[in-house]
């Protein structure tokens, strides 16, 4: 089992839901929600201990102020500064726009593109992918 | 020995006679006290006849042999007593073979005598009535298609149009220079003809322009002015030659295909984000509905299934909000049909104030406004009310809170529309990150009572439908400022 994910989403109530089912699931040890970008980043970079990073992070791409793009910029930047482990990164949208579907696909940092609604298949999924390639 | 016995004679004439008989000219003489007349042998040949087939006499002359409706000139010219210096006329004169024009010169040679010749011009005449009716073909066609053509001697700076051209300018007389021509043309494009014309002297570079024209009547019109330089074996330019063409109603019927075009293409980007939109949200609210539902079945505690079965409360709120939203935006295109009345703009606006009032107080807001330079408008009472709502309602929500919030709205006419100006001190938008997104239904609503990025979108297609357009400027930390076009 993987030990923390994150979500970065800015709609409470799937960020409750998302909580709920992995709690009740038992997915992971450690679950972290954020509910903008800004907190998201800040904790990213103040973390002290390479231990405490994600295994995998659920972005969503929906939030205001183009947030999902401000919060990878950060993570290059953070990457670039410090080496640590593979951190899987899934981008989580109910939108079916394809732009963002191409900008998803391209870029090297973002493991998935997921559809909301999601479903527990590609919830459990996600979770134990991450844990391979953790692994592996 | 006179030419008009000569055809009595043998080969003993005089060469000089003998000459002028095979002339293809016939000679006459007339004595006008006795109306005597002689015929020159040529006069036969002329006429297709023989010497003496026809009898030489004035009255068979005037009555047969003259059209009848060239006989006054005739007349005329043998009557003048003033004329001694030749006197050219053109007569029908019937010959063996029918009617036939010729050019007959007429001298007087004493107080008595009247001599002349006649040549045979048929060809040429037929050859002039030709060309006549080719150029009147021409010039009427040129009318029709309203079409003319122009000149440049460069260097005497002259200019010709022909009749039809000036007829586009609507001029009676010729423009007295180029420059002339250029002040003609309206000042944004005056520099493109002059420049043409600059170049096609100096390197005989021909040139092909659109050109918006005022006419000397004052219309303004669009016209082609097509050119082309001969030039010499040096490759100067010695005269520019072209068309001048009216196409207003070619250019005004693009004009308003490409804005048609421009509509259609804004209605489809307009649709496609709107049902792009629909989908997003409603599979968001689906998306999470279907969370609920799942935790809701496999929790057991009861508490947390009374939390759950308020978050799908809550989305069932926000659905409910923003079905109404998609529902009033579908409204707009059927509602523009509705009856506009003419609407004072302070009382609607006071009474829009005075829904918001709660808010303004809790802002503390000022809001000034000025409605004396166009007091009324013949609108849809509940488009405008919605707008003035949008309008204050985000002002009020995104004001600054470091300073009071102050607004300002006034109506003013310009050329015949309406405009609004509505600006506030609030926090502004950053126009750089987001000038095409201030309209667009952007913004996803969910989880959103306020529903933000529904409002604008809505002004703008109600003020859309009727034919207006809704502009912003905005400085981050400064305010933002719309100006509205209504009508």
């Amino acid at each position: 089992m993987i030990s923390t994910a994150w979500i970065i989403d800015d709609d409470d109530i799937y960020r409750y839901g998302f909580r709920k089912f992995v709690t009740n699931k038992v997915l992971c040890k450690n679950l972290f929600d954020f509910g903008n970008t800004s907190d998201a980043i800040d904790t990213l970079t103040n973390l002290q201990e390479a231990l405490n990073l994600p295994d995998v992070i659920f972005l969503s791409v929906d939030m205001e102020n183009m947030g999902c793009w401000k919060f990878m910029n950060a993570f290059e930047i953070f990457k670039a500064q410090r080496s640590f482990k593979k951190i899987a990164i899934y981008l989580v949208t109910s939108s079916i726009n394809y732009l963002d579907i191409e900008r998803g696909h391209d870029h090297p940092d973002i493991t998935d593109y997921m559809i909301k609604p999601l479903n527990s298949q590609q919830f459990i999924h996600a979770f134990e992918d991450s844990f391979l390639t953790k692994t592996a | 020995m006179t030419l008009f016995d000569t055809y009595l004679f043998d080969n003993d004439t005089p060469d000089l006679a003998q000459t002028i008989n095979n002339i293809n000219a016939g000679i006459w003489e007339l004595d006008i006290s006795t109306k005597k007349v002689k015929w020159s042998v040529g006069f036969y040949n002329i006429l297709g006849y023989a010497p003496g087939e026809i009898e030489c006499s004035y009255l068979n002359l005037v009555d047969n042999i003259i059209y009848y409706q060239d006989r006054a000139t005739f007349l005329t010219s043998i009557d003048t007593d003033t004329i001694k210096q030749p006197e050219i006329t053109y007569l029908r004169l019937l010959t063996k073979s029918g009617f036939e024009w010729f050019q007959n010169t007429i001298q007087r040679r004493d107080n008595l005598k009247t001599v002349g010749t006649i040549i045979n011009i048929n060809q040429f005449k037929f050859l002039e009535f030709e060309l006549e009716t080719n150029s009147n073909l021409v010039s009427e066609t040129n009318r029709l298609v309203k079409f003319g053509t122009w000149e440049i001697d460069p260097l005497a700076n002259k200019l010709f149009l022909s009749e039809e051209a000036l007829h586009i300018f609507e001029l009676q007389n010729q423009f007295d220079s180029i420059e002339e021509l250029i002040e003609y043309v309206e000042p944004e494009h005056r520099p493109l003809l002059k420049v043409a014309i600059d170049d096609c002297i100096k390197t005989g570079r021909p040139f092909h322009l659109d050109l918006l024209v005022r006419t000397d009547k004052g219309n303004v019109i669009w016209v082609k002015i097509k050119a082309v330089a001969d030039i010499d074996g040096y490759g100067k330019c010695l005269f520019i030659k072209g068309i001048i063409q009216d196409i207003d109603l070619v250019k005004r019927q693009e004009e308003n295909l490409k804005t048609s075009l421009n509509t259609v293409n804004d209605n489809n980007k307009r649709l496609q984000n709107f049902a792009y939109i629909v989908s997003h949200n409603l599979r968001s609210y689906a998306g999470n509905l279907k969370l609920m539902l799942n935790l809701h079945d496999e929790s057991k505690d009861a508490d947390d299934r009374k939390e759950i079965l308020s978050h799908i409360k809550s989305i069932s709120n926000s659905l409910d909000v923003t079905i109404k939203h998609l529902t009033e935006i579908v409204t707009i295109d059927t509602s523009k049909n509705n009856e506009k009345t003419l609407i004072e703009f302070e009382l609607l606006f006071k009474n829009i104030i005075n829904a918001l009032k709660s808010n303004i107080q809790e802002t503390n807001a000022t809001i000034n406004y000025d409605f004396t330079k166009c007091s009324h408008v013949y609108y849809l009472p509940a488009y405008l009310e919605s707008i003035f709502h949008n309008l204050l309602s985000n002002s009020l929500k995104y004001r600054n809170p470091d300073r009071p919030l102050i607004i300002t709205c006034e109506s003013y006419i310009k050329d015949d529309h309406i405009f609004i100006v509505f600006e506030d001190n609030g926090i502004g938008i950053d126009m750089k990150r987001y000038g095409d997104k201030v309209f667009g239904l952007y913004q996803k609503f969910h989880n959103n009572q306020d529903a933000q990025g529904v409002g604008l979108y809505i002004t703008r297609n109600q003020i859309e439908s009727l034919g207006g357009c809704i502009e912003v400027e905005s400085t981050v930390n400064a305010g933002t400022k719309f100006l509205i076009k209504l009508t």
